[in-house]
């Protein structure tokens, strides 16, 4: 699978990470790390047990490393959560969740795959 | 502004929870910057602490657990040495709210992420050049080694808190270190910053955050407070001097001095001097620490500025009279000679003495001006004495030290002379021996070229002072003055043998002696017994104003006739 191919399989906007980064071996370089970012796990834990600081916290550091690696579909639904729990609202979050949890998912199964396929 | 151009990888601290956040930032900017990374503000603050003086820029994130982006600020903010280096804050909020409230707690700029490389570079490189511009400025305003403001910026922020507080009145304390060049040779530079910066932590101690605190010069502090009608700064001055003991070098001397009860109307600058000038009086009396600037202080300044406020107009108007000093001659047994003495009576101020103002136009450079003001007096005086078939004696006339700096003193001197066809040989120069070592040189060069024109070289003052032979072997000197030291002094066996040896060298070198402020006849028959020539002084004559110094002149040629 082809970086490209990756960014297109999990909603992400390669042109974008290709223009920043200007090259693909920058992107492979960063893109693997995503599988131990510890920030989707925490808003996980930090929703289950209703604390919505931390969970707010997560949200937006999610936020901003999909940004960073231009994963625009996640990041659209990081974006999304950051907001409904910036204004501590946790049900609404809570309800919202399986969404970015979609996206993760996706986008975490896609980076596993390149990575396993890099030399 | 070598710290601009110097190629040195500046380092970049990365204050930011998320490790692929951190790694990119990182890939952007390694190729250009040493990077440090921290995963929150606390962990930052301590790479800050162990490294501040490399770090030329931080990158912050807001959100962060442990300690957050705020928090990081809030606590920069506090301490002077971080407070300096540049915050950029990495956001990926579209909340300006926050970028905003960043700016206001003293960040410098922010980027958004997701990151672009070009942008980044550009704003931590621009922002890194501003910061070392502005730091260049910075160290200007503050001295470099203690932190205190410098001499110019003391003055502007002493300025700003006189005139936000008209109502209230202000001290102002000085301190300075004796022979800080040499103590720096003696001990090392380490040992002597750790002194400067000692004083500085007392002073700051002592007046607290409320004071403005300056270097004047490198070996000068001073600091202006409000008046605080308990603080005795002679007291503090003693307790800064014991405190010195226990410092880097405890043997170092302090001067103090201290103005108390200033008001706020009082321009920062005129404080200062001031101030100052109790300093110096601190430091020329001898085993003197402290002066305070007070009232009868400030009479003896202000009556300072007045003579020399009122120095021009007085010339003008023609204050300066020039009186005649007879100098007896011993073989004659009839006036030899006269000295010119410049006499000052203000209509303001009455009759102010020559030991007074003299020492004021020496140092403001004016005197040169009243030196020739009273060569020319002479000159015009004894022309009407010529021309009025009175009888006339050579005259002497004092040219001061500081005369010297004059690009043409020795031809200044000559076209005042020719300007009343006075022959050169009726006008004597008196010369200091203090003005040779002034400038060696140049006063031997003066004094050569006023001996070829035909004028007497008369030596002011010899033995007074640090005397040296050299001068007499150098200089073309017809005749030598012994400073009245020797006439208050009459009597001590060492001294009879001093003079003994000046009259056997005088003489050796055809020098006349002239004896200066004879007062008695006792000390006139000690002086004819050595073989004096001539005897100035009050047993003969005081200084006379022109009209009765040639009536002086004519009784005397009425009584050998």
């Amino acid at each position: 699978m082809t970086v490209a191919k990756c960014y297109s399989k999990i909603g992400g906007d390669y042109e974008n990470a290709i223009s920043r980064f200007r090259s693909e071996a920058l992107i492979k370089r960063f893109l693997p790390m995503f599988l131990n970012d510890p920030s989707f796990n925490e808003l996980t834990e930090a929703l289950e047990k209703g604390d919505v600081q931390p969970a707010f916290r997560a949200a937006h550091t999610l936020k901003g490393v999909s940004a960073n690696l231009s994963l625009a579909r996640l990041n659209a639904a990081a974006v999304e959560i950051t907001e409904m729990l910036r204004a501590e609202n946790l049900a609404e979050a809570k309800e919202y969740f399986p969404a970015v949890k979609e996206a993760y998912d996706i986008t975490l199964e896609a980076i596993e795959q390149l990575t396993h396929e890099m030399p | 502004m070598k710290e601009i151009t110097n190629t040195k990888k500046r380092t970049v601290l990365i204050v930011e929870d998320d490790l692929i956040n951190r790694e990119i930032l990182s890939a952007i900017l390694s190729d250009e910057y040493n990077i440090l990374q921290a995963e929150n503000g606390k962990a930052g603050l301590e790479i800050l602490e162990s490294s501040k003086k490399e770090i030329s820029l931080i990158l912050l994130d807001i959100q962060m657990p442990v300690m957050n982006g705020y928090e990081f600020l809030d606590k920069v903010k506090l301490i002077p040495s971080f407070r300096s280096i540049p915050i950029i804050i990495t956001t990926s909020s579209n909340a300006t709210d926050d970028e905003i409230k960043c700016l206001e707690n003293g960040a410098s700029d922010f980027v958004s992420k997701p990151y672009n490389p070009d942008i980044i570079l550009r704003r931590v490189g621009s922002m890194i050049r501003l910061r070392e511009a502005s730091s260049v400025i910075d160290r200007v305003e503050h001295d470099s080694i203690t932190g205190l403001y410098s001499r110019d910026f003391f003055f502007i922020n002493s300025e700003k808190v006189l005139s936000e507080s008209a109502e209230e009145k202000f001290d102002i304390f000085c301190c300075e270190i004796m022979s800080l060049k040499m103590l720096q040779d003696r001990h090392s530079k380490a040992k002597t910053e750790k002194l400067l910066i000692g004083i500085a932590k007392f002073l700051t101690d002592t007046f607290g955050s409320n004071s403005v605190y300056g270097k004047l010069s490198e070996s000068t502090f001073s600091v202006l407070t409000l008046h605080n009608s308990e603080e005795k700064y002679g007291d503090i001055s003693e307790a800064l001097r014991n405190a010195v003991k226990s410092m880097s070098i405890p043997d170092a001397v302090l001067h103090f001095s201290a103005y108390p009860c200033v008001d706020a109307d009082t321009p920062a600058h005129s404080l200062c001097n001031r101030v100052l000038t109790a300093l110096d009086e601190a430091k020329f009396q001898f085993g003197r620490q402290f002066a305070e600037f007070n009232d009868e202080f400030k009479d003896k300044y202000s009556r300072r500025h007045a003579i020399l406020g009122y120095m021009e107009t007085a010339i003008k108007e023609n204050q300066f009279e020039v009186y005649y000093q007879p100098k007896h001659s011993l073989k004659s047994n009839t006036t030899g000679g006269a000295e010119a003495l410049v006499r000052w009576t203000h209509p303001e101020l009455g009759f102010i003495s020559p030991g007074e103002f003299i020492p004021l136009f020496e140092s403001s450079g004016f005197i040169t001006e009243l030196d020739f003001y009273v060569a020319e007096r002479t000159c015009k005086d004894l022309r009407e004495q010529i021309d009025k078939g009175l009888p006339s004696v050579p005259v002497s006339c004092n040219i001061s030290r500081a005369d010297f700096s004059h690009p043409a003193l020795a031809e200044t001197i000559v076209k005042i002379a020719d300007k009343y066809s006075i022959p050169h040989k009726m006008l004597h120069i008196e010369v200091t021996e203090s003005a040779y070592t002034d400038n060696t040189e140049v006063f031997l060069d003066t004094v050569q070229k006023l001996h070829s024109a035909g004028f007497c070289i008369e030596l002011d003052d010899f033995g007074a002072g640090y005397s040296s032979l050299t001068v007499l072997s150098d200089l073309d000197i017809d005749i030598l003055k012994l400073d009245m030291y020797f006439a208050r002094n009459m009597g001590s066996p060492k001294q009879a043998l001093i003079l003994k040896h000046i009259f056997s060298i005088a003489q050796s070198l055809n020098m006349e002696i002239v004896a200066e402020g004879v007062e008695t006849k006792e000390q006139s028959d000690a002086f004819r017994s050595m073989g004096c020539d001539y005897i100035q002084g009050y047993y003969y004559s005081k200084p006379l104003p022109k009209a009765q110094f040639e009536e002086y002149l004519n009784k005397q040629t009425g009584e050998t006739l």
